[in-house]
């Protein structure tokens, strides 16, 4: 929504403070980072006790990979909450409009220009960058990737679709506001449900945890595509669809 | 492991608040939202009266804090939620203006467009702010500010014209700023403790320059977050030109969710690292706050400018509460617990006290620009004849801002003066008096144009672009502002209610 913002030159310069006091507040910084690195320096090296504790713990967390062990097990919680500030994020740029939901998420349409290149590299590229982000989905249980790499890569092909010109997406659509929400909607699930076996929210059978730290993954995977998709979308200058002028009138009721 | 019953609630609070931000995204119709809004609101009210019926009654002997490790895992593994008196009373705070608010908003946006995005940002700011009281890690804190900063900035933008995006998006970095410091003093907490975790960090820290420089860049971020003179400059505007219910809970909840934080490193994580100058600094910027606030409410030529700036005013209130934890020379321990009890007291006396007002106020405003379609001070003459319901919430609201008797914020006032007094500190008693009389300057001034003075030009004709809003949109701000009434004369509730866990 901010595309419709440009600040003018005047209010630019009104901002500016004046020489004195950006000299002052610039020297007070650095004698800040000066006494930050004097006293790091002075600490010396730390143990890390959390770090042993991780490994001594991750035969219980269902995964191999440490880091996927201390995201989606020890630290879930903190997770669960960022995929939520990325549904903040997707909100905070979608464009507004009710009367979109009806239309179709993906609709097909004729490019104004074609480029060949492009479409037939896609044809070879789409298909394994979806089996490749299914990969590194898979892999994240015991070497570097997971939901975030994955939805990433994910994210690439659609921007790809984009750019090829066939396709439009609708994020108004309900099957759209769907996939941005399914992430946080299958985790609040999963830790609702097991409660019924351990009693806590968020802690998993230990028997059941890989499996079910993949379906939690799978559905975060989607809605981080999906995320990453919309603010391409959002973002871009010429606007694909014609009525996004809708944002700018929404004035105070 | 066994959790009592209070305890198995908590993750409720976070949960209930996101369950209703993604059914209002799934279910985007008209009513779906309202709906889905109304019974989030209610059952939020009903975990929380749960929970406070669960709380020990006999205030002064427990010092119980509910845990409740999330995903079973105990810190420094995992993060646990915690639950004291302090954080009790904020959440119930929360969950009541949320009742109201969504109440009202159910009205503000019926037939706004911006409604589609309104109630599941609204839910997850919710969430954050439920998360934050809650959260017992200082690296999930991390994560809620952002949520609390992120959700803040979507929902004021959502005012659509040029100000309200100039002014969300300087909220947005001034938010960022704050954020790197704080996850910067995170870093260098684990750095030096090794443990994330509130209550082992507590019992760790000591006195010693990295813990300094924690605790500075805490501050500095926070203080950010929390607008305190001098870093209060993108207040005035961000909770000016936002929507009125966003306007109300940016004021009367997220600055008290910075806030909140700092007094907890500040009394209790980081307590050690603590020393007397600091305190006073800290004090001394409350005070200017205090001062440049009111003058500044003086001189807004817009109503929503007024409120949002004596939101500054009442900020430097706050952090009167720095100065009155010095130890002077001599104290026991035991009396310095009893002073930073009552300190503590005050000041959470104070947080309510603001919110319901400041709530009530934002609510006023947000009425009168939907009838009158602007909030210029100069054109509100007269004009008590047309919206008697939503000026006279004004006045009352305007009341306990003032600290005038019988209201919360005359409580407030008091036993903020009583510390000031019992810690011979008279300088604060000072700067809290003119305060209040700056205040009733700028409120007056209001009142005076509004019921007083007579209407300039015809008389009996209603203004032009006159609307009239629903019923329902000045009663809830006029409930708030009673409830500023009520809560003067049960001051008991609240205090007992901070005891719980000792605060310390």
């Amino acid at each position: 929504m901010f595309n419709n913002l440009t600040l003018g030159r005047s209010a630019q310069h009104k901002a500016d403070l004046p020489v004195g006091v950006l000299f002052m507040v610039a020297l007070a910084i650095a004698a800040a980072c000066l006494f930050l690195t004097m006293a790091l320096i002075d600490f010396g090296p730390a143990e890390q006790p959390l770090v042993t504790l991780v490994a001594s713990h991750l035969e219980q967390s269902g995964v191999e990979n440490p880091v996927t062990a201390v995201l989606l097990n020890f630290r879930s919680y903190d997770t669960l909450l960022e995929v939520a500030v990325l549904l903040i994020v997707a909100l905070a740029v979608m464009p507004a409009n009710s009367e979109q939901s009806k239309v179709r998420f993906i609709s097909v349409l004729v490019p104004t220009e074609r480029s060949f290149v492009l479409e037939a590299f896609l044809r070879w590229l789409l298909p394994a960058i979806v089996v490749t982000s299914g990969y590194l989905l898979w892999t994240g249980a015991a070497l570097p990737g997971g939901a975030f790499q994955a939805g990433a890569l994910l994210a690439g092909a659609g921007i790809l679709l984009l750019l090829a010109g066939h396709h439009s997406f609708n994020f108004n659509a309900s099957a759209a506001r769907l996939l941005l929400v399914v992430g946080l909607a299958v985790f609040l699930l999963v830790g609702a449900a097991v409660i019924l076996s351990s009693g806590i929210a968020l802690a998993y059978p230990q028997a059941w945890a890989g499996i079910l730290i993949l379906v939690i993954e799978v559905a975060a995977t989607l809605t981080i595509a999906a995320i990453l998709v919309l603010l391409f979308c959002a973002l871009q200058v010429e606007a694909p669809r014609a009525n996004y002028e809708g944002l700018i009138k929404e004035e105070r009721p | 492991m066994p959790l009592s019953d209070v305890s198995s609630l908590l993750p409720l609070l976070v949960a209930i608040p996101l369950t209703g931000a993604i059914f209002s995204v799934l279910i985007n119709s008209k009513h779906g939202q309202v709906l889905t809004g109304l019974l989030a609101a209610l059952s939020l009210a009903l975990v929380i009266g749960v929970i406070l019926l669960g709380l020990p009654s006999d205030g002064l002997q427990s010092t119980a804090v509910f845990r409740y490790p999330i995903a079973g895992w105990e810190a420094p593994l995992g993060i646990a939620l915690s639950l004291d008196g302090f954080s009790a009373l904020l959440l119930t705070l929360t969950t009541f203006l949320v009742t109201v608010l969504t109440f009202y908003s159910a009205y503000y946006f019926s037939a706004s467009p911006a409604r589609v995005r309104f109630w599941p940002l609204w839910w997850l700011l919710v969430a954050g702010i439920n998360a934050l009281f809650l959260s017992a890690d200082i690296f999930n804190v991390y994560v809620t500010l952002e949520i609390i900063g992120l959700a803040a900035v979507a929902l004021v933008a959502l005012s659509g014209n040029k100000a309200g995006l100039t002014a969300a998006l300087r909220y947005l970095l001034v938010g960022l700023l704050g954020s790197l410091c704080y996850l910067m003093a995170v870093a260098l907490l684990y750095h030096v403790y090794g443990t994330l975790d509130f209550a082992q960090l507590a019992a760790e820290a000591e006195s010693n320059p990295l813990s300094w420089s924690a605790l500075v860049l805490i501050t500095v971020g926070l203080v950010l977050k929390t607008a305190l003179v001098p870093l209060h400059f993108w207040l005035p505007h961000a909770h000016g030109s936002a929507p009125a219910p966003v306007s109300a809970i940016l004021s009367a909840l997220v600055v008290k969710a910075s806030f909140y934080l700092l007094v907890r490193f500040w009394m209790e994580i980081l307590a050690p690292a603590v020393t007397n100058g600091a305190l006073i600094l800290l004090g001394i910027l409350g005070g200017l706050a205090i001062l440049w606030g009111c003058i500044q409410a003086l001189r807004a030529t817009r109503l929503k400018l007024m409120v949002a700036y004596s939101t500054v005013a009442q900020i430097g209130y706050l952090f009167l509460l720095f100065p009155l934890l010095m130890s002077a020379e001599g104290t026991s321990a035991a009396q310095l617990a009893v002073q930073h009890q009552s300190a503590l007291a005050a000041v959470s006396y104070f947080i309510v006290a603001h919110a319901c007002a400041k709530a009530a106020m934002f609510i006023a405003a947000g009425n009168i620009i939907h009838s009158l379609g602007h909030d210029d001070i100069a054109k509100l003459q007269g004009m008590a004849k047309y919206m008697p319901l939503s000026l006279f919430t004004f006045a009352i609201a305007g009341g306990s801002l003032i600290g005038l008797p019988p209201s919360a914020g005359f409580i407030a006032k008091w036993l903020l003066l009583n510390v000031a007094i019992d810690t011979q500190q008279w300088w604060w008693v000072v700067i809290i008096l003119t305060g209040g009389l700056l205040a009733a300057l700028a409120i007056f001034r209001v009142l005076d144009l509004a019921f007083i003075k007579s209407e300039q030009a015809s008389e009996q004709v209603a203004p032009a672009h006159w609307r009239k809003v629903p019923v329902a949109m000045p009663l809830s701000g006029l409930a708030l502002a009673l409830c500023t009434m009520a809560l003067g004369f049960n001051a008991d509730l609240i205090i007992d209610l901070i005891t719980i866990g000792g605060g310390e």
